[in-house]
């Protein structure tokens, strides 16, 4: 196993909010039915973390888990431990209907930092980015892609798929180019 | 001649001036001017010719209703036709040019059309463009094209510069308008504590209240800027309603700093919770013979010139009026120094405040008295009077004068109550029409989401107006004909008439009959008066005749804004695989499949298309290539139930599929149409992954979804799509084991790795899945390695395969090995109107299954007609390729004597391998007439002959790829 690249090498660019290409992260797909109450308590043996509430995220061992569908959650991780991750899932619930796949490689994380990050991401997202909680992860669609994101200390993460990376880096770098400001 | 007053002008700055151009004359402004007011204060009376007549045009108005001043705005890349000149903000180095005349705008040979006014009336063109048939080709309509449209269209070469972007925004409280009445509602539901956005489309808060006298704006401002739950926005206008408090509002960032870095206008995308309309009030004109000529103005539009801008729009301005509002301007007038002949009041009586005023200060007022007619062609000279209520015969009086102030009342500025549903009443008193408020736009919840406050409500308070629709109210025919309704597309009071007298009784009608409204200014000054006008002609009341439809945006805008970030590079988005950079580096050409860019092929330094082609496909069936095939679908389908789900998705067998084993399926619509195909491999008893085409992979997982969730809810099967997880490269070709035992790892002899199986392992140190299938006919491996790790295993492969002159191959070499092979490609072979049955893949059809989509509609008598068109090869017997999509056709004529067509080629190409063209299609019989030769018609009527053959063109036993 060669050194994983990300889709565009970490590519960055200041406009009057920073855009950066994170280095990879780990991803789980984890589908199961998320009503039933022994998943979520089997979530808990398995991954350290409460069943997170509807677009929200909560806090496992591996990283945070967040809710993506009433069937479908996703579980970050470092990305070397992705594999691992997905081998403690298959066997937490050998008893139930779950599904885990990783999908580190199909995904591309920005991190957007600055005072103005959330105003740049409202210029191409329908978000309502002020009232997006901390522990929120809101999937939606940048201009023409899906995508989603949440906060982090100085801005927010933004997921996208791998192929449209430059798309979506364009996007952001063209959103957040200087004398763009909207306030 | 218009003049800049000595002192005054409230918005401009005397200390920075601006320097700009009309019609290539430099002139000077200042700082706060708009390009109407610089013009006005250069004495440029004159700015333009309209439509139909090439009549003169002069400034009407002082704000966005502006039929007339429209210009050619800026050069080259930035030149915009029909620009206003009332709301173009003057700056330095500003170029205009007036619009629809030659050779000048003084001297316009296209105002014969004036003089030929009867020839052309009202529905002209409806009239007169029919006969002959032939003159509509030839003549009516590159006539029309020439002379259509005001300004002059971008140079085709021309591209915007500058940068545009969308604003998604959020609010319980939307107002829009800047004006006391808004500033003040903003303040109320800023005070409630409620998000709050204010919008007001001008650059100066307060609307009419600093000229008309009303209460001072900075302090209100003031105290919506120290509230933290509000946002202010200048220079935005609310351009439309829409359902569920969505409204899009036009931000004009940098029209008034064209060089200035940063977007030029900005698409604020707002959801409010309510909106509130304070959007004021249009002044209407009033209808006399001559109301068109460059001096005649809004009542309110002078005030403004004279209060905001330091100008003044004449020496003697006659006043002309309906009602008390306008003698504001004759005391505005008076108190610049300026002279104000006759007050003419179609009232016979007018009294209050202002008419005291008036009289106090000596300005004579004719009341009851009217315009018979404006005195002069290129601008004002005077008015001739005569009384209101006569026919006009006989001149009373001539008063001389450079401008005509009229007013004939306000109309609420209803539009954006309107574009959502919101009703009008006609309000009899003041002779307006107001929301009516008990009838409000509704949200989702059916609750009222749009509310209207101040003149926009209605409360304009012009009780003392008498109705005053044309001057004087019984005026003749020939008077009627040189009464403006529609300025900029030269309606006349006699076109509604005519219109009437035709039978159009719907204002609807009327509008597109007469094209009363249908300008830039979309009626803004004309609807009302024309409906009024058309109310009379019909002998019926104004609220029954109605008004035309109010629609978004409330005046144009530009539609770089809608298309925001979306051009150039960011047009669409454009999908890329780990190895997108390196085909590029290595002379690929792009062919868009989906959303994706696949190389077509490489093409080395100087090889054309073609050959680079061929030589793809000689290198591969010779030795090696290497496709990238990332694009594939990958769809994980997996739980207990999902062999029986596959048996209902594909059309043979899945279920019984082994593990470690691949089988090619088909997947039909319910309608039985082949929609997508591709191979699935059994990972492990409750697991499968399939493989879809490029353009088919979210469709098909959609499909899965969607059975899933809406009809097999209780099926215990989940789909994760990992199209993207994965990257695939197809090692291709006599050498493509030999290169895969070179980089070493798993055993991929023909014992342990046989054809149509897959295994994991290693290869040249990266883990992956090796899948031996083929869609080439030749010895093959797809190779599936995570996608971060991709091109280095692409590279590695490339770097190792030299010794067996590894080619890559692109997307047509791709197509011309699988059509050698007979392979059927979706989308060629398939267009929704094809079954697999068609295709001759019955093999693939399980006739055991009591179920698969498309297998009901498969077994209905017109998809088991023996008549349908069946896959066969071609071979044309001169060896040349036929042409795609090239008919067969037999000999006779059908019923409407076109030629008998019997089938059609969906797959040609010329094959390298074999040296002649190959083609795939469908035939009536087709499998039936192998041997047959069969007539194919070009479009130039030659006919090429082919022998109905084998689809299958090379290899037909297969041994190549199962070695």
């Amino acid at each position: 196993m060669s050194k994983p690249v990300s889709a565009l090498g970490g590519v960055k660019s200041a406009g009057y909010v920073n855009v950066q290409e994170c280095a990879p992260f780990g991803m789980v797909t984890l589908r199961a039915k998320l009503s039933d109450k022994t998943i979520a308590a089997n979530l808990k043996d398995v991954l350290g973390c409460p069943l997170p509430n509807v677009r929200k995220m909560s806090s496992g061992t591996y990283g945070r888990v967040a809710w993506m569908s009433p069937d479908e959650l996703l579980c970050l991780s470092e990305y070397s431990k992705a594999y691992q991750l997905r081998e403690q899932i298959k066997k937490g619930f050998q008893e139930h209907h779950v599904v885990a796949e990783v999908v580190s490689d199909a995904r591309t994380i920005f991190r957007i930092e600055g005072a103005r990050a959330g105003e740049v991401l409202t210029k191409l997202a329908p978000v309502d980015v002020e009232r997006l909680a901390a522990d929120e992860m809101r999937r939606t669609r940048l201009a023409q892609v899906p995508a989603a994101f949440w906060r982090i200390e100085d801005g927010f993460e933004l997921m996208c798929f791998r192929s449209v990376s430059g798309y979506v880096f364009d996007l952001l770098k063209t959103a957040a180019s200087p004398c763009g400001q909207v306030f | 001649m218009s003049v800049r007053l000595a002192s005054g002008g409230r918005l401009i700055d005397r200390s920075q001036p601006r320097w700009f151009t009309f019609n290539g004359k430099r002139l000077k402004g200042y700082q706060g001017d708009t390009l109407a007011a610089a013009l006005l204060a250069n004495g440029q009376t004159l700015v333009g010719r309209s439509f139909k007549y090439h009549r003169p045009r002069g400034i009407v108005t002082a704000g966005p209703e502006e039929p007339n001043a429209l210009v050619n705005l800026g050069q080259g890349d930035r030149h915009e036709p029909n620009q206003r000149a009332t709301t173009t903000e003057l700056f330095d180095g500003l170029t205009a040019r007036s619009q629809n005349h030659w050779p000048s705008l003084a001297w316009d040979i296209g105002a014969i059309n004036a003089q030929l006014s009867q020839l052309l009336p009202a529905g002209f063109y409806y009239k007169t463009f029919i006969h002959p048939r032939v003159a509509w080709k030839h003549l009516f309509e590159p006539i029309i094209r020439q002379s259509a449209g005001l300004g002059r269209a971008p140079d085709a070469a021309a591209r915007d510069p500058d940068r545009y972007e969308h604003f998604y925004a959020f609010c319980d409280v939307l107002v829009i308008g800047g004006g006391i009445a808004g500033l003040e509602a903003a303040i109320s539901a800023g005070k409630q504590g409620q998000r709050v956005i204010l919008l007001e489309q001008s650059a100066h808060w307060g609307g009419r209240a600093p000229v008309d006298g009303g209460p001072d704006p900075a302090p209100l401002v003031a105290e919506l800027r120290a509230m933290e739950n509000v946002t202010l926005r200048l220079r935005t206008q609310g351009a439309g309603v829409y359902d569920h408090g969505y409204v899009l509002a036009y931000e004009r960032v940098g029209d008034h700093m064209p060089d200035a870095p940063g977007p030029r206008h900005r698409l604020w995308r707002i959801r409010a919770g309510q909106v509130i309309v304070a959007t004021g009030a249009v002044e209407r004109p009033l209808s006399f013979v001559g109301n068109d000529v460059p001096g005649v103005m809004l009542a309110s539009a002078v005030r403004d010139y004279v209060v905001n801008y330091g100008v003044s729009p004449a020496d003697r301005t006659v006043i002309v009026t309906n009602n008390d509002d306008a003698y504001r301007t004759a005391l505005t007038l008076l108190d610049a120094g300026l002279s104000v002949p006759a007050i003419i009041d179609a009232r016979m009586q007018p009294k209050g405040a202002f008419y005291e005023a008036a009289v106090a200060r000596g300005i004579p007022v004719k009341a009851g008295y009217a315009i018979a007619a404006v005195q002069g062609r290129g601008q004002v000279k005077g008015v001739e009077l005569c009384m209101q209520a006569g026919q006009g015969n006989g001149v009373l009086e001539t008063v001389a004068c450079e401008a005509v102030a009229m007013s004939g009342g306000w109309s609420p500025a209803v539009h954006l109550w309107s574009h959502c549903g919101g009703k009008l009443i006609w309000d009899e008193a003041q002779a307006l029409f107001r929301p009516d408020l008990t009838r409000a736009p509704t949200n989702q919840n059916g609750a009222p989401f749009v509310q209207c406050v101040g003149w926009a409500a209605g409360e304009i308070g012009q009780d003392n107006i008498l109705p005053t629709w044309i001057m004087p109210q019984g005026a003749g025919p020939a008077s009627r004909a040189k009464m403006w309704l529609d300025f900029q597309n030269d309606v006349k009071v006699s076109d509604v008439d005519l219109a009437a007298r035709e039978g159009f009784e719907s204002v609807e009608h009327t509008k597109r009959y007469t094209t009363l409204g249908m300008a830039t200014d979309q009626g803004k000054l004309s609807n009302v008066n024309g409906l009024a006008v058309l109310s009379q002609a019909l002998d019926r009341p104004i609220p029954e005749v109605g008004t035309t439809t109010f629609r978004p945006p409330y005046t144009p805008i530009s539609l770089g804004v809608i298309a925001g970030e979306a051009r150039t590079d960011l047009f669409q988005p454009i999908r890329q695989t780990p190895m997108h950079e390196w085909h590029a580096a290595h002379g690929a050409e792009w062919e868009p499949v989906g959303q994706w860019r696949r190389p077509y092929c490489y093409k080395k330094d100087g090889e054309s298309t073609k050959d680079a082609v061929h030589r793809e496909v000689r290198a591969t069936r010779g030795s090696l290539g290497l496709l990238d095939a990332s694009t594939l679908g990958k769809l994980l389908v997996s739980g207990p139930d999902a062999g029986k789900f596959l048996d209902m998705l594909y059309t043979n067998r899945m279920s019984t599929l082994k593990p470690g084993k691949c089988r090619y399926g088909l997947t039909c619509s319910e309608n039985g149409f082949l929609i997508d195909d591709g191979v699935v491999a059994r990972l492990d008893d409750q697991t499968f992954l399939c493989h879809t085409t490029t353009g088919g992979a979210d469709h098909i997982h959609a499909w899965m979804e969607d059975w899933l969730q809406c009809e097999w809810w209780t099926w215990n099967v989940y789909v994760v799509n990992l199209t993207e997880q994965y990257s695939q490269i197809a090692v291709v070709g006599p050498k493509a084991r030999s290169l895969l035992e070179k980089i070493g790892g798993m055993d991929v002899s023909a014992s342990a790795l046989p054809f149509m199986t897959w295994q994991e392992g290693r290869l040249g140190g990266y883990d992956v899945r090796a899948y031996r299938i083929s869609f080439s006919g030749e010895l093959s491996y797809e190779i599936a390695v995570p996608a971060a790790e991709a091109l280095a295993f692409w590279e590695l492969l490339i770097d190792a395969g030299r010794e067996f002159d590894i080619t890559p191959y692109g997307t047509e070499a791709l197509h011309i090995m699988r059509a050698e092979k007979g392979f059927i490609m979706i989308g060629d072979e398939t267009d929704g109107t094809v079954i697999p049955q068609d295709l001759g893949l019955d093999w693939a059809i399980s006739k055991k299954k009591a179920d698969y989509l498309g297998k009901r509609a498969q077994a209905r008598a017109y998809m088991q007609d023996p008549d349908r068109w069946k896959l066969v090869g071609f071979e044309t017997l001169d060896g040349s390729v036929l042409p795609d999509g090239i008919y067969a056709v037999e000999e006779g004529k059908n019923e409407n004597g076109q030629a008998k067509t019997i089938g059609r080629v969906t797959s040609t190409y010329y094959s390298p391998t074999l040296d002649r063209g190959i083609a795939m299609g469908l035939l009536r019989h087709g499998p039936q007439r192998m041997g047959e030769v069969v007539d194919f018609v070009k479009t130039d009527q030659s006919v090429v002959q082919a022998r109905v053959v084998s689809a299958v063109f090379y290899d037909p036993g297969g041994e190549k790829q199962n070695v």
